[in-house]
């Protein structure tokens, strides 16, 4: 009995999902927020559309990148070990104040109703448009 | 023993001419004299043997009160304290309690006193020392697994579900050395390593809340270690073992590791040494050292500890123990794993692609360096018959240092955690009658804990949490088959400079001996639990996000408990003994770790009402030839957070452990425990937000099995854990042991 009840070995490494990567240009417009109110700035890509901030503990469901050039005109941004799946919010973040839930977005990637896929070993490319003048709401209507 | 006759005749002849003496009977309980029992003066080698009829006749020039000490082989011991008067002659006779096959084990934890654990009035386990070496318990933990109705997660025990897993704070087990908590002051988990696991006589574990007589922490339970007694010639012993970690079996998960294929070395060993130097001193100590390479990355650890006690009776009515301990420890903690595909790797929280040092230490593990030192000493001053009181005083200190990621140095102090846990205890004993028995008592403990993790309410980092306690427990042998036993406990706690807290905990519990050797118990108490300082006052964002939470109040709870107990013979097929108990276990401000939403962190927070209801059947078995025995345990508990409906999160519905013991051929023996425990019914996800994989949780299903032999003063044993090679998850996102295997030497002189 007790043969039979281990048989299985319990525990065993899940399927290996892969990892892809996203790559993507952004256009700054508008005028610059302050520089004490740029602490930090990214992308991030969700794997939810998030309700409240509290969404971004949800650390296991997001890609984010490393940090973007601020006070210029446009730039690049690169995640080259994404999760697979599908993204359905994305976009730049801006950290105003120094405290992990005062981020808030400031332009999203609206093609394809903000939605893409990232698969196995490929590399998905998107474009984004921050206006500092008109930045989304969040969070989202 | 030869020997120690010859002394004892030389002694009894050099009496004077005009001594005092003692005379009487032995005899059982069922009036039949007791031949060859000894009579001896505590703390003496003064003493005699009944004869044919149970008489004895005991001759002294000591005068004064003397605790004389009764016992026979298959009776419990029975002492009586009489006042010697010169020249007179006091006649004393004694029952002996005789000790059943399977039940013949004594506890003391139920109510402070010895007594044998076929009539306590609730459930409490016990591992003998025995069941320690023959498992070759380094730590403590190892040896519980096995206990029925206890779980270990990580490094906090759950006694039959009080407790889930709750980050390492916080402790619904109340862990005793001797009869004194011994909580830490940081609160990080049961200290199971500051224990001396070569001097261990026993070890009770109480199941359900002894808060009436032990305060907070003991609302799930109490493990009580007892250490032993002085054994009747010098003992030394070596213990030395050595083994390795089997690689685990997946792929996957040894190519994360660049040490995943190598069989990971473990070792250690402990001396000791025992003696009575004189008839009023002996002492014994020991010291132990073992260094495990771990079986995951960042898991290794050297610990070294070493304990003294010394045992001075000064004059036999006096008695003076000190239990010294030290310990100290390097360790890397492995705290959670990168995910289920990397499980040997500990886990590093990120905010995005960061640049990060490769070298450095994740955050999914803590190096530090621990020390601890532990101070115990007894006294205890018999009044008369029926009169004694005992002064413990207990000193606990802690200092925690974190290891620098690159050069492996400590750092300061300030940057860890320095605590002392410090009081002592008055317990008065007194037996008016012969069916009554009164034990009143008070305390004094205080916590003292600077740690850079913990922001008071005062904004200062030392802590302090003072206590004070009051206790009465009262016997009452209403027949000889109807035993009441009665309790109350008051506790006061300063919880910061504006803020204190009280509790009263009343307890009420019966035995009847409805057939000789069955019991029936019933037993109701309240329990309560003050939040422990790390539950209260954590604040830091280094790992977790964690917020204090000066609001946390401290939880409580009310228990019922119907159990049967018994032993019975089989005739040719042996003995059998069986405990089979139901219980309801209800909390209200239960406390339990959640992610705040409007905190933005995790907090400790109280839940409102939660109740555990459950049974526990234990069977025993031996053979008439005593040559094999076997034990086994189910626990069921069904639970509920009243708000939600939800069960409460980590805890199995099913928890079942078996054990089997048997002389194989000549002097080799061999055992086997296995161990099961039903995935829990609900596991709570807020701690996979951060940590991949975290939600994942599988039965444990563990198999052991050990082989020993025995040739004069050596004993040689090889044990093989988790020989199945099953693997489960010791608590979220920390892999549970694979499969070792161990190489045992003892040699005692």
């Amino acid at each position: 009995m007790v043969l039979i009840a281990a048989c299985d070995h319990g525990l065993q490494p899940p399927a290996d999902a892969g990892i892809g990567s996203i790559r993507g240009s952004i256009t700054y417009l508008g005028e610059w927020p302050p520089e004490t109110e740029l602490n930090d700035l990214r992308f991030v890509a969700m794997r939810f559309v998030p309700t409240d901030t509290a969404d971004f503990f949800r650390l296991n469901e997001m890609e984010i990148s490393a940090p973007l050039a601020t006070n210029v005109e446009s730039g690049v941004f690169a995640i080259n070990s994404a999760q697979v799946g599908t993204y359905f919010y994305s976009g730049i973040a801006q950290q105003f104040e120094d405290n992990l839930f005062s981020w808030r977005p400031v332009g999203l990637y609206t093609a394809n109703s903000g939605i893409f896929s990232v698969s196995r070993g490929e590399t998905v490319s998107i474009s984004i448009v921050v206006d500092f003048q008109d930045i989304p709401i969040f969070p989202p209507q | 023993m030869v020997r120690v006759s010859t002394y004892l005749l030389a002694i009894l002849m050099t009496v004077p001419l005009h001594a005092q003496s003692v005379t009487g009977r032995v005899r059982a309980e069922d009036g039949v004299p007791i031949s060859g029992a000894h009579v001896i003066i505590e703390g003496t080698s003064i003493g005699v043997a009944s004869n044919l009829e149970g008489r004895y006749v005991l001759e002294t020039d000591i005068t004064g009160p003397v605790v004389l000490t009764f016992s026979a082989v298959g009776f419990f011991r029975e002492q009586r304290v009489i006042r010697l008067i010169a020249g007179t002659e006091v006649e004393l006779d004694v029952e002996l309690r005789e000790k059943v096959i399977l039940a013949d084990e004594v506890v003391v934890t139920a109510s402070r006193r010895e007594q044998p654990l076929l009539s306590v009035p609730v459930s409490i386990s016990v591992l003998s020392a025995d069941d320690l070496t023959r498992r070759n318990t380094i730590v403590l933990d190892d040896a519980l697994r096995t206990v029925s109705g206890v779980q270990i997660l990580g490094n906090q025990i759950n006694i039959r579900g009080s407790s889930g897993f709750a980050y390492n704070t916080g402790s619904r087990v109340l862990l005793m050395l001797d009869g004194m908590p011994l909580l830490t002051p940081d609160s990080d988990g049961i200290p199971l390593e500051a224990l001396p696991t070569s001097e261990i006589e026993r070890v009770e574990v109480l199941k359900g809340p002894g808060s009436a007589l032990y305060g907070s922490g003991a609302l799930g339970g109490v493990i009580n270690v007892i250490t032993r007694d002085l054994p009747d010639v010098p003992t030394t012993t070596v213990r030395s073992f050595a083994g390795a970690w089997d690689p685990v079996r997946h792929k996957v998960w040894r190519d994360g590791w660049k040490h995943g294929d190598e069989y990971r070395p473990f070792w250690g060993v402990a001396l000791s040494h025992a003696e009575r130097r004189s008839p009023t001193f002996g002492w014994w100590t020991s010291a132990t050292f073992r260094r495990d390479a771990g079986f995951t990355a960042l898991s290794g650890r050297d610990v070294f500890h070493a304990f003294a006690k010394t045992i001075w009776r000064p004059k036999p009515s006096y008695k003076l123990d000190v239990l010294i301990g030290l310990m100290a420890r390097q360790r890397d903690n492995f705290i959670f794993w990168k995910s289920a595909r990397d499980v040997l790797n500990p886990g590093r929280v990120t905010f995005g692609e960061e640049e990060v040092d490769p070298d450095s230490t994740p955050n999914g593990a803590l190096d530090d360096f621990v020390r601890q030192i532990t101070l115990l000493p007894v006294f205890t001053h018999f009044l008369g018959p029926t009169l004694f009181y005992e002064i413990k005083l207990r000193a606990f200190g802690t200092l925690v240092q974190p290891l620098d990621d690159e050069t492996g140095d400590r750092k300061k102090l300030s940057e860890g955690t320095v605590g002392a846990r410090y009081g002592g205890e008055f317990q008065g004993n007194w037996i008016p009658s012969p069916n009554r028995r009164v034990v009143i008592g008070f305390s004094r403990d205080a916590i003292t804990t600077r740690s850079s993790f913990f922001v008071t309410g005062d904004g200062d980092e030392l802590g302090g949490q003072p206590e004070i306690a009051a206790f009465a427990h009262i016997e009452e042998k209403l027949s000889k088959t109807l035993h009441l036993v009665g309790g109350l406990r008051y506790d006061h706690y300063r919880i910061d400079s504006s803020e204190s807290e009280s509790s009263l905990s009343p307890k009420v519990s019966m035995a009847y001996e409805w057939f000789p050797n069955n019991i029936i118990r019933v037993a109701w108490g309240y329990g309560f639990r003050v939040p422990s300082f790390a539950e209260r006052f954590t604040d830091n964002r280094d790992y977790l996000p964690i917020v204090r939470n000066l609001e946390l109040k401290p939880e409580r709870s009310q228990s019922v408990e119907l159990g049967v107990r018994g032993v019975g013979e089989l005739g040719r097929l042996g003995s059998i003994s069986w405990d089979l108990a139901a219980f309801r276990n209800t909390y209200q401000n239960f406390i339990e770790p959640r992610l705040v939403i409007a905190e933005r962190a995790f907090q400790f927070i109280n839940l409102g009402e939660a109740r555990v209801i459950g049974s526990e059947t234990q069977l025993k078995w031996q053979s008439s030839s005593g040559k094999i025995a076997a034990s086994a345990g189910y626990t069921f508990l069904s639970t509920e957070e009243k708000s939600s409906g939800d069960e409460l999160p980590f805890r199995p519905r099913h928890h079942f452990v078996a054990t089997l013991e048997a002389a194989v051929f000549g002097p080799i023996r061999a055992g086997a425990d296995f161990r099961y425990t039903s995935e829990p019914e609900r596991v709570e996800t807020d701690f996979a937000r951060f940590v991949t994989d975290a939600e994942i949780m599988v039965d444990t299903r563990v198999l052991d099995l050990r082989l020993s032999t025995e040739h004069g003063p050596l004993k040689l044993a090889v044990l093989i854990n988790n020989v199945l090679e099953y693997h489960y998850v010791d608590r979220p996102a920390l892999l549970g042991q694979p499969r070792k295997f161990t190489v045992q030497v003892t040699w005692t002189r």
